[in-house]
């Protein structure tokens, strides 16, 4: 097993432990940062996949990617977190009425 | 001169931006010119792919893989003209809309946040923009890009509502989004591990039968379904499109949904195709006619006008999917790929006439409950009329451009041997036609005396009338459309219309 | 005669100048202008039909898939008589309508509606028919609301349900019939019929599809409500025209006279023998006159369906068989059309002696029907019998006098339906009295004369052969029997025994009727009243409901939600690994 694989494979589980939250977690908080750590994961897959030797430069496109990933994460995350907290000033909470019931 | 491509992306994001900088009434010019700019600029580009076929253009001479490339072929350019035309209409809606809400105070279509409706206008380009970048954008990361703006904005346009329930909604919308853009993401960096491109065209050649290439399908898809809310994965749908002002529910419903099918028909048959086994399209027909049915009996059992024409909705995603098991074969994928995606058009066409007309009769009764629509007929006839007719293209029936892909879309299950799809739209059929008479049978009963009617801007019904009527009589302008679709369509050889005249 | 390059141009405006009017009387501007040209539209149609050469073809091929429209031996009868009998209904609407203030509105509809008659007729594919067989059938809803009483809405239910249903059986009988046809045009579409692997399926379903505008039983229920609850111009359309545009679809859809299909024939002449004697009986039950023309109607599209019966024997006996159904199509059309507009006419009058005329003039239209010599039913007649000469399974003698016993039926129902009119009730002035009057009249001359243009036998030959026993006993046996049910059934009510109204003419048939309906009243009743609304709108099933919507609440959960959306993406994976 060489590196990309792991890397790959960390990216993957990530990703995974991210959804665990995101589904499980009724708090909205929780599922907005379940969501980054998916990013994370995909962001982790992507980095694996520069690296195209040891004595090769890598590849600059999955930079490119990443960094455009974060930018769209950012806005992703602060448009959530805006919402977040209208919802939290409007109701009170900061769950969605399908999770509370239970 | 021909770049006619970049610019219904740029017009429309220009135009966002500086709407939101200049004043209200500036505002209203910058729209309109942007909206004939992009009316123009898609004749030009319609011109171009009509006369040489595909076009192709590296913005900026960046080749890929850096660079950005963008792609239109007949496929596109439909879906443009849908969005561009559906879009404008909505538009000239929402001028009446907000300026019928602002005179309100507190009702429950605007709840406390009732002068958010400026915010309606940039959105609503940026939500222009994200959809036509979509549309002509030639490798799986911009799109991704474009599906997370598309998202945004979308989430931002149910939010302007305000009021808790359109707040929930939207949250319940932006998480369901995230969650399928992320999971099209992980598919994206699979496949750029195991192929080492981007580009649609070059990924086309590249994709081999290897387990991290379906895993990455496998994502794809299901983050797309998710995005385009097939039925199980429907239940974020309803309530954003129930909850939102009503031109944005049309926008939503009749547009934004189209974009992750529009962009699973390029995945599953421009670039997967030759490792897709024929039983994955099963399984997606599958879900497909689940949706239908589902879809149509939760419409049946709704109190709610708004609630019915979302669940209409889910029905309606139903029909797109059932392209996939037909479009197999080489002698029908044809007409299946014609019907599907006229489905899609006719649909966005009848349902955005829909929401509209369900908008104004919310905005004159200041609710939307189905027992108290009594009246309406006579009240509101235009919007009454633009609800039947789009109800008839629902129906399928003829001469609407629902009949028309719904034709095809039989033309191709019969000739494949899998009638029961086709009998599956039969029954869809005339499930629609019960809950589109459930609101008729309603608006059509006596005017009572006792309810209080706020008169509404006329400009709000003509402009569903018109788009019911677009819908109506798509079937009466059905063979350009259809031959456009044929320019770089992965079915070539015949125009799916050959059982026709 | 006019040029070619012209005909495109007039059957086009035959078909979209009643659409282009239909909007114009939507708009508060053109509404008087477009009221006061649509009753003048038809008459568009019935040029087409008197100058346009038989077997010319009009091709648009932008339009729906590619149009065509069409003319042929079939098409000038059925346009002649749907464009005479528009015509006349619609001066008689700009009269019987003038004080309504919803005339616009029906115009609306009443123009819709023509369009999608005139459409259908000159259609010559499949495509193109069932677009305006629909456009009529959704624009006929407004005019059986039109007077907006509960029974009118009643009516338009039932109506507008089976519509629909109609709709669906027939888009299904078209989406099976086309594949194996390699073009839509009709001229391919019976042969691909007969040919077709679900044969069977496709002629079922479109038998019921357009028996239901046709009045086949039992899907006639919504006749008998609708076309009498419409104004009046609009029942004499729906019932003389539109009602036509079933037996139309018959002819164009059918495999008739493209094989032998014994089956079906057996089938659609036992349907027509019970609707030519359902129709009479149950109509005779009735005390409104326009429900008993009505259910003559039922009545004598049985006789065409007859007719259909014999196209499906042989195609030997087809030729015959279609002439005669098209010439008991117009003559009906005319007949049917004449008797209504006379119910309007009645309530006009204003003494004995205009009761006396419109009584006279009634009498043509209601011997004409009843088949007696020298009308256009007797015409029809002969024709029909022509037809069975060459129906080649057996020689049915028996079949002949059932026709005849029918005719009985049929002129005893005339009888009661002259003696239910209403005189007077509803006056007019003076001058809208006489645009009641004048279209009234025209049919009326229709009725006699038009027929005779369309017999292709020397018309002495003809006359003397409508002047045999076979045509006179059937009328003088049920003026005998009106007559003493008219002379008797007042002394036995007298008795008190019977609760009849009083004075009932037909008192002892009705008695018969109504002990019979009595009899099988917990059978029928639901269907006579139209009451199948019920049963339709009763679909929810309250434990199903509940269930449905408690599983979608679930969907909704983000777990089950995020479950279904890893099972789905795993099975879409093994699908690409086994698959």
């Amino acid at each position: 097993m060489n590196a990309a694989v792991l890397y790959t494979l960390m990216g993957v589980g990530l990703f995974s432990i991210g959804l665990h939250g995101f589904l499980a977690q009724p708090h909205l908080l929780r599922k907005v940062l379940a969501l980054n750590i998916m990013g994370s994961g995909v962001f982790a897959v992507l980095m694996a996949t520069a690296w195209r030797g040891p004595q090769l430069p890598p590849d600059p496109v999955p930079h490119a990617l990443v960094l455009t990933g974060i930018v769209v994460a950012v806005s992703a995350t602060a448009f959530a977190l805006a919402l977040l907290r209208r919802i939290h000033t409007a109701t009170g909470r900061a769950s969605l009425p399908e999770d509370t019931a239970a | 001169m021909n770049a006619w491509i970049v610019w219904p992306v740029v017009v429309p994001l220009a135009a966002a931006t500086l709407s939101v900088l200049a004043g209200q009434r500036m505002a209203r010019v910058i729209i309109g010119s942007a909206t004939v700019a992009i009316v123009g600029a898609l004749a030009g580009l319609t011109l171009q792919v009509w006369q040489n076929g595909p076009q192709r253009h590296v913005i900026g001479g960046w080749e890929p893989p850096l660079g950005i490339q963008l792609y239109a072929d007949g496929l596109s350019v439909v879906m443009l003209w849908m969005s561009t035309v559906v879009g404008a209409l909505i538009g000239v809606y929402a001028l009446g809309y907000f300026a019928h809400d602002s005179g309100t105070t507190g009702t429950a279509a605007t709840g406390e946040h009732g002068d958010n409706s400026e915010l309606f206008w940039p959105l609503w380009l940026f939500l222009w923009a994200a959809l036509h970048a979509l549309f002509l954008s030639a490798d799986i990361f911009n799109l991704y890009v474009t599906l997370e703006l598309l998202g945004l904005a979308g989430v931002a346009l149910v939010n302007l509502a305000g009021g808790q329930l359109a707040l929930v909604a939207g949250m319940r919308y932006l998480l369901a989004s995230l969650l399928g853009s992320l999971a099209y993401f992980l598919g994206v960096a699979f496949l750029y591990a195991t192929c080492g491109v981007l580009d649609v065209r070059m990924l086309s050649t590249r994709v081999s039968a290897h387990p991290a290439v379906w895993l990455a399908i496998a994502v794809m898809t299901l983050g797309l379904l998710l995005k385009t809310a097939l039925f199980p994965l429907h239940f974020w749908l309803p309530p954003a499109h129930a909850n939102a002002p009503a031109p944005v529910s049309a926008l939503l419903s009749a547009l934004v949904v189209k974009a992750s099918f529009y962009l699973l028909l390029r995945l599953w048959f421009q670039v997967f195709s030759v490792v897709l086994p024929p039983v994955a399209g099963q399984v997606l027909g599958i879900l497909g006619v689940l949706a239908i049915l589902w879809g149509s009996v939760l419409a049946l059992r709704q109190q709610r006008l708004k609630l019915l024409v979302a669940y209409s909705t889910v029905a309606q995603i139903g029909y797109l999917f059932v392209l996939f098991p037909l479009a197999g074969g080489t002698a029908w994928g044809a007409a299946a790929w014609s019907g599907g995606t006229f489905h899609a058009l006719a649909h966005a066409c009848a349902k955005a006439a829909m929401f509209m007309a369900a908008g104004t009769m919310m905005a004159a009764l200041g609710h939307d409950h189905l027992h108290e629509l009594a009246g309406m007929g006579q009240r509101l006839p235009l919007s009454m009329f633009a609800f039947a007719l789009a109800g008839v293209s629902l129906m399928g029936l003829p001469p609407s451009g629902g009949f028309v892909a719904k034709w095809l879309l039989l033309d191709a299950a019969l000739a494949s041997g899998q009638w029961w799809w086709g009998a599956v739209l039969i029954v869809g059929g005339l499930l629609a036609a019960g809950y589109v008479f459930l609101v008729l049978r309603q608006a059509f009963a006596p005017l009572p005396a006792d309810v209080r009617y706020r008169p509404v801007p006329r400009v709000m019904e003509l402009a569903a009338l018109s788009l019911a009527l677009l819908a109506f009589l798509l079937g009466l302008m059905a063979i350009p459309p259809l031959t456009l679709l044929q320019i770089g369509a992965p079915f070539v050889g015949g125009l799916g219309t050959e059982a026709l005249p | 005669m006019i040029s070619l390059s012209v005909q495109p141009l007039l059957w086009f405006l035959a078909v979209g100048l009643p659409l282009v009017l239909a909007a114009g009387t939507l708009l508060r501007r053109y509404g008087p202008v477009a009221l006061a040209w649509a009753p003048w539209t038809p008459l568009l149609a019935l040029a087409v039909g008197v100058v346009a050469p038989s077997d010319s073809v009009v091709s648009l091929p932008w339009l729906l898939l590619g149009a065509q429209l069409g003319m042929d031996a079939t098409t000038r009868v059925f346009l002649c008589f749907t464009a005479l009998l528009w015509t006349c209904a619609g001066f008689y609407a700009r009269a019987y309508l003038v004080e309504d203030p919803a005339r616009q509105r029906f115009f609306a509809f009443f123009l819709a509606a023509l369009s999608g008659n005139v459409g259908l007729v000159l259609a010559h594919d499949a495509v193109t028919f069932y677009l305006f067989f629909a456009l009529m059938s959704f624009a006929s809803y407004g005019l059986v609301i039109h007077d907006g009483t509960r029974e009118a809405y009643r009516a338009g239910r039932v109506y507008i349900i089976l519509v629909v249903v109609g709709e669906v059986l027939l888009v299904s009988a078209l989406f099976l019939m086309v594949p194996g046809a390699d073009t839509v045009a009709f001229s391919a579409v019976s042969s691909a019929v007969a040919a077709a692997p679900r044969r069977d399926l496709i002629v079922a379903l479109t038998l019921a599809g357009f028996g239901i505008k046709a009045g086949m039983l039992p899907l006639h229920v919504w006749l008998p409500l609708a076309h009498p609850v419409a104004p009046t111009p609009a029942s004499a359309v729906l019932s003389g025209a539109m009602i036509k545009a079933g037996l139309l679809g018959w002819i164009r859809f059918l495999p008739v006279g493209e094989g032998t299909f014994p089956g079906w024939s057996g089938f659609c002449i036992g349907a027509g023998l019970l609707a030519a004697f359902y129709g009479v009986l149950i109509g005779l039950t009735q005390t409104n006159a326009k429900t008993a023309l009505a259910y003559s109607s039922i009545s004598q599209m049985g006789f065409m369906t007859i007719a259909v019966g014999i196209g499906f024997a042989s195609p030997v006996a087809w030729p015959a068989a279609v002439s005669a159904a098209l010439l008991y199509a117009l003559h009906h059309a005319l007949a049917k059309g004449a008797l209504f507009l006379g119910v309007g006419v009645v309530q006009q009058v204003q003494n004995g002696w205009q009761l006396w005329v419109v009584l006279a003039g009634l009498l043509c239209p209601a011997l004409a029907l009843a088949g007696a010599p020298l009308t256009s039913g007797a015409l029809a007649k002969l024709a029909l019998k022509d037809a069975l000469a060459f129906f080649p399974l057996f020689r049915p003698g028996w079949l002949e006098h059932l026709l005849s016993l029918a005719a009985v039926g049929t002129t005893v129902l005339m009888a009661r339906f002259l003696y239910l009119l209403q005189p007077g009730g509803h006056s007019h002035a003076p001058r809208l009295a006489f645009g009641l009057w004048v279209p009234w009249m025209v049919l009326l001359l229709s009725v006699l004369g038009v027929p005779w243009l369309f017999v292709s036998q020397p018309h002495g030959a003809v006359v003397s052969k409508t002047l045999s026993f076979s045509a006179f006993w059937p009328v003088g046996v049920g003026v005998v029997l009106a007559g003493a049910a008219w002379r008797f059934g007042r002394r036995w009510a007298l008795l008190g025994t019977l609760r009849v109204p009083s004075g009932d003419v037909l008192i002892t048939v009705t008695w018969l009727m109504s002990w019979w309906q009595r009899q099988w009243r917990s059978l029928l009743a639901p269907l006579m009243a139209g009451k199948q609304e019920v049963w339709l709108a009763r679909y929810r099933i309250t434990g199903i409901e509940r269930a449905v919507l408690r599983m979608e609440g679930q969907l909704g959960r983000w777990a089950n939600a995020g479950l279904l959306f890893l099972l789905l993406a795993g099975v879409l994976f093994a699908t690409f690994v086994f698959g």
